[in-house]
Formats: C-alpha cells, sequence, structure tokens
C-alpha cells in the first residue's frame, strides 16, 4: 500500500508516481513484500488505422495526371501545331504545387512550402507570358505584385509562428493584410500605367479598414457591444 | 409501420444525433468497468457475451444508412472479446470490430465494455455489463440470482426493453427552449490523438455520504457542487474575464417516467453559476446547487424540456431532409457548438444494487465518460456496495482540477485511492 506525501491520496501497488502530482513512490518496503499486483491499466495503446493524407495526395496526383497526359498526346498526334495544352499543363502544375504538395510535406516545412509556392505562381506568369507574348505585363505587373505578395504572405507566417495568437487576432491581422495588399497593388499597376487601378485600391482598403477597425473596436469594448445588442434587439 | 420484430431498429431521439457527430478524431463513446475478484477467462467470456447478445437484441446490431435517417440491424457476425488496452474509448468506425458499436475488453479480473452513446445509456450499459458478468458467473459454476441488472438469458427479449421512450413520453403542450450561455472551459495542452487521461478515484460510499449529508446535500448534489467550486477557484485564479460555469448532470428518465427501456432515457440537466453575481463560499455553492437540482429535477419541466428535444425530429420539413444533408447539418453545428454550453460533466449511475449472490463476486464498478471535445475534465461516478468509483477523463495533459478534486475530498476526510493510466 502506498500513499503520494504530496497529495495524501493512496496509490495503486503498481503505481511508480503519483497520477494527481507526478511525485515518485518511495516505498522501503516495497523490496521485500513482492506482490504480485496486476496494473489497472494496460500498457498497449491501441491507435487505431487512419487513412494517410500522403494516400490521398497519390490518389489525387494520379487523377490529375491522367487528363493531362491526354491533352498532350492529343495536342502532339491529333492537333499539332500550337501548344495549347501548356495551358492546361501549367495550371494544372500550379494547382497541383498549392493544393497537393502541402499534404506531401509536414508542417514543419512551412518556410519550404512558402517557396515552392512562390516560384510556381511566379513561373505560372512566366509561361503566360511566354504564350500571350506579353513582356512588358509581366515585368511592370505579374512579376512585382507576386513578389509584394509573397513578401505579405512571409510576414504574416513569421508573425503568426512567433508567439501564440488568439484567433480573432490572428483573422483580424489577415484582413489587415489583405486590406494593405489591395492598396500596395493599386499603387503599382498605377506606375505600370492601368488607368484608376490606385483608385480602385484605395476604395478597398479603405472599405476592409472601415469594417475589420469596427470589428475591431466591437471586440475591444465591451460596452459598445452591449449598445449594439440593445439596439439590435429583436 | 409498426416494427414489432427485433431484426431492426430506429434510433431513438438522443442517438440520432450521435453518428453525424462521429469523426476520425472523436466519437460519443463511454466505458463501463467491473472489476471481479478472479482472474477473467476469456473464452468463457465469448460464450457469456454470444448468450447476452441474445438476451439484449438491442447490442446485437450493425449501423446503417437510410434514405433520411440511419437505422440498425441485426448483426449476423460473431463479436469478438480483446485484450485491454492504455487508451480506452478510442473513436468506432461502424465498419470496424465486425461492425458492433461496442467492444468488450478483459485486463487480469476486469471486464471492461466500451459502447456508443447511440446504443444505450449508462443504465442500458450497466444492465448488458452485469448480465453478461452473472453469465459469465454462471458458466464458471456458480449460483447466481437475478433482477433489473443481472438479467437471466435464458428469458426472451421484451418489446418494453427496446422500446424509444423518448417519443413514447415527451407530449408536452409547452416546449421549453433553454437559452444557455457559452460557458467557462478549463483548457490545457491536447492530447495526442486517440489518447485520453483516466484518472479514478476510489473511495467508500459511506465516507462520502457522510460528508455530504453534513452539508445537507446528496451525493451527486455534493459532488457537482465541488466540481463547480474547483472550476470556479481555477477561473478565478486564471484572472480573465469571468464566464459562467455549468455542470451538465443527466438524469435517468426511467425514475420519472415507468420505462423499462434499455436503449436511450436521459436528459441533461444544467446547473449554473455566475462568478460574477460575488464572491461563493463552498457552503453557498452546495446550497445553490442543491436546490438548482432539486427544482430542475420535476417531471413535467423535464417532459417540456424532452418535448423540445423532439421538435426537429417531428418537424415535417426537417424529418424528410436527407440523411446526407443532416449528418451536414449536425457535423457543422457540432464543430462551432460543441460542449460550449456546459463546463464540465458529472453522470451519476447511482449505487448499483445487485443480488447478493453476484455481488459478492464483484469487487467494484467504473464509469468511464468519454474524452470530451473542448471540456477538461468529465465527470463519471458508480458506487456498488461501499465502494464508490469517481472518475475523470480528461482530455489534456494538465491534472490540476483532477488533484484539487481529490485532494479537497481527502482534506474533508474521505480515503481516496487513486488508478489512472498516466505515464
Amino acid at each position: 500500500m502506498s500513499y503520494c506525501v504530496n497529495c495524501g491520496v493512496e496509490l495503486d501497488s503498481s503505481a511508480k508516481k503519483c497520477a494527481l502530482c507526478g511525485t515518485q513512490v518511495i516505498n522501503p518496503a516495497k523490496a521485500q513484500e513482492k506482490e504480485e499486483t496486476i496494473a489497472p491499466f494496460s500498457d498497449n495503446v491501441y491507435v487505431p488505422k487512419t487513412v494517410k493524407a500522403r494516400f490521398i495526395a497519390s490518389l489525387v496526383s494520379v487523377i490529375m495526371l491522367v487528363p493531362n497526359m491526354a491533352c498532350l498526346l492529343v495536342n502532339f498526334l491529333i492537333l499539332p501545331g500550337n501548344f495549347w495544352s501548356v495551358h492546361i499543363l501549367s495550371t494544372s502544375a500550379l494547382l497541383w504545387v498549392i493544393l497537393v504538395l502541402p499534404l506531401f510535406k509536414k508542417a514543419h516545412k512551412t518556410y519550404f512550402m512558402w517557396a515552392f509556392d512562390t516560384v510556381a505562381v511566379g513561373g505560372y506568369a512566366f509561361l503566360l507570358m511566354n504564350a500571350l507574348d506579353a513582356l512588358e505585363w509581366y515585368t511592370t505587373c505579374a512579376l512585382p505584385i507576386t513578389v509584394l505578395l509573397s513578401a505579405m504572405v512571409l510576414f504574416y507566417i513569421i508573425w503568426v509562428r512567433r508567439k501564440k495568437r488568439s484567433g480573432i487576432l490572428k483573422a483580424l491581422a489577415l484582413c489587415a493584410e489583405t486590406a494593405l495588399a489591395f492598396l500596395f497593388s493599386g499603387v503599382l499597376l498605377y506606375f505600370a500605367g492601368v488607368p484608376y487601378a490606385f483608385e480602385i485600391g484605395l476604395i478597398v482598403f479603405v472599405c476592409i479598414v472601415a469594417v475589420v477597425g469596427f470589428l475591431a473596436y466591437c471586440y475591444k469594448s465591451e460596452s459598445m457591444r452591449s449598445w449594439l445588442s440593445k439596439k439590435l434587439s429583436t | 409501420m409498426k416494427n414489432n420484430s427485433f431484426d431492426w431498429f430506429k434510433l431513438d431521439n438522443a442517438a440520432k444525433i450521435f453518428p453525424g457527430q462521429n469523426s476520425k478524431s472523436w466519437s460519443n463513446i463511454f466505458r463501463l468497468c467491473v472489476q471481479l475478484k478472479k482472474e477473467i477467462d476469456p473464452d468463457i467470456l465469448s460464450q457469456a457475451l454470444e448468450a447476452t447478445l441474445e438476451r439484449i437484441p438491442t447490442f446485437n446490431v450493425r449501423i446503417r444508412r437510410g434514405l433520411f435517417w440511419y437505422y440498425f440491424e441485426k448483426n449476423p457476425n460473431k463479436p469478438q472479446v480483446l485484450p485491454d488496452i492504455k487508451n480506452p474509448c478510442y473513436r468506432i468506425r461502424f465498419k470496424e470490430n465486425n461492425g458492433f458499436l461496442f467492444r468488450v475488453y478483459y485486463l487480469g479480473d476486469r471486464i471492461s465494455l466500451d459502447v456508443y452513446h447511440a446504443l444505450c445509456d449508462g443504465y442500458g450499459a450497466s444492465v448488458f455489463i452485469f448480465t453478461l458478468v452473472g453469465e459469465y458467473l454462471r458458466l464458471s459454476g456458480e449460483e447466481i440470482d437475478y433482477n433489473q441488472f443481472v438479467l437471466n438469458v435464458k428469458d426472451s427479449p421484451k418489446q418494453s426493453e427496446v422500446e424509444d421512450s423518448y417519443s413514447r413520453y415527451a407530449d408536452s403542450k409547452v416546449p421549453y427552449d433553454r437559452k444557455d450561455k457559452w460557458v467557462y472551459h478549463a483548457r490545457g495542452t491536447k492530447m495526442p490523438m486517440h489518447m485520453t487521461n483516466f484518472t479514478i478515484g476510489i473511495m467508500s460510499f459511506k465516507e462520502l455520504h457522510a460528508v455530504a449529508k453534513s452539508y445537507n446535500a446528496t451525493v451527486t448534489e455534493f459532488l457537482a457542487a465541488l466540481l463547480m467550486d474547483v472550476h470556479y477557484r481555477k477561473q478565478k485564479a486564471e484572472n480573465k474575464k469571468q464566464r459562467e460555469i455549468c455542470v451538465q448532470v443527466p438524469v435517468n428518465l426511467r425514475k420519472a417516467f415507468p420505462s423499462e427501456t434499455l436503449r436511450n432515457f436521459v436528459l441533461c440537466l444544467r446547473v449554473k453559476m455566475d462568478p460574477n453575481l460575488g464572491d461563493y463560499t463552498f457552503d453557498e455553492i452546495v446550497r445553490s446547487v442543491s436546490l438548482q437540482l432539486k427544482l430542475a429535477n420535476d417531471p413535467k419541466l423535464i417532459n417540456s424540456l424532452m418535448t423540445q428535444n423532439m421538435k426537429l425530429e417531428r418537424n415535417p420539413v426537417t424529418k424528410h431532409l436527407p440523411l446526407v444533408v443532416k449528418d451536414l447539418g449536425v457535423a457543422i453545428g457540432f464543430l462551432i457548438t460543441a460542449e460550449q454550453t456546459t463546463s464540465t460533466l458529472l453522470s451519476n449511475l447511482g449505487p448499483i444494487r445487485l443480488p447478493e449472490s453476484v455481488e459478492k463476486h464483484i469487487e467494484k464498478a467504473i464509469l468511464f465518460t468519454g474524452p470530451g471535445k473542448v471540456n477538461g475534465a468529465r465527470c463519471g461516478v458508480v458506487s456498488i456496495g461501499d465502494k464508490l468509483a469517481f472518475s475523470f477523463s480528461n482530455c489534456y495533459q494538465e491534472s490540476d482540477i483532477e488533484r484539487e478534486f481529490y485532494t479537497r475530498l481527502v482534506k474533508m476526510g474521505v480515503h481516496v485511492k487513486i488508478e489512472s493510466n498516466r505515464d
């Protein structure tokens, strides 16, 4: 019979430490006792089988591969001429990198995934440029905006991973980032000579900031919440 | 169409929601464990299980999908008994385990039953496991007597034991819709998937009863109050915005209505306390909990709550939605509102009175409530003779609630013995 000296509860004779506080059981009489006891719980942990994410990822990859290969063959054998199948292939590849690849990789490879996604989007835009012969569009719009968005995503990832933050704060930060992304994109497109780009970016920015600001204020202020629930009560 | 055979059953009102909530990480499953005084022989246990399933047909089922609802149909497969595991109450899959919605384990002198809540409530599970134990003892050569918990497997099943008592007794003219706030939860570091911490305190029923009596409360009221007090002090120490604390107490409706069913027939009462009203002493909490439980335990009020629960099931529009839509609705609803209105659960099966010839072979019984989705401590209580087992199921690694609870009991003069699956 052993007791926890810290909690004052009796422990099972098979216990090596107290289940409540973790204090080690030191029982000088135990060496002589030699009591045959069965522990109340088995040591055998049963982990039920689950479908692995890798399996789903492989399945989706194979399913995606079939129409792509078909398009490629049709393009070369039946309808040669221009390379229309490149569009299908590159779009599939982009989707695969963004949606399917994370299933293969563990969560701690966040920065690797970020870099890969950035390269994939940039590469996709590059292919589009080649297909549409739009060098100016690529250098003034596509590339800067890709770099900008990628940098903002990186900033957000670092901010989230630095310490534990509440879900509401994360959501607010994401909205604020979206608003800023619109504003900066507007500025970039303005310099690229797109008409009204800055104005549209600014309008979206102001709208989002107004809504997010209002929500953030409601989140902070209890009196505001109670006033609202009074006014909006049905 | 009235279904008078034991070949298939509709799910009862409480059970209807559980299949929709079932996921790869969580099922509504609980365990009843009985410790005998001799080592278990798995072969005899297996024979006893087959005989028991013939007597209690609501367990001898697998779950199937209909167009509008799930249903149970008779399971043609053979049940199996398994050596016990360290992580009881892990999630259930409808196609595993030969389709059975329960699992029977043995370890040393213990027989354990993990059962899916859609099959039965605590009372039904206790009848099943004690019938199984009775048959096991009879097959190993003991003379035994029978009563309401230990059924004779040679009798044939009764229609009244498989009825859906909710639909029979819920007939209030005034459905009563409870308005519940979102309440406090004691949170911690999540355990890995499929693992739950169980901490069981074994104590003397007489000692505990005497302590409860000194506070002018019953054992359930006293334990619920102590649980609430532990949560109340923990929340206070956390020094955040103080939320209401709510202890969910399921009540056996067979006491209020003349039902003999072995399926679900429980309703959860909610005992609440708002720390914003001021500082409470333990005596005040016991008094408040005791009065709230006494007040809520009124058959007419319970009927009205039960009728409210039946509303969606009886509504002609929701009734005829396809099962896929219903499942999706339940799953999404559960994702958002799961356990948000309750801080903890206290399920008391009460003292189980067995025939003397069976009780002398039984050391103790333990009720493990299933792990919570967000609730740390969920408690189950059951007593046989003078031995009362109080169990905590905790989906978090921390054990501060358990420690506070048991040391408080020790300070009040109740001797507590701890068993746990913690490392």
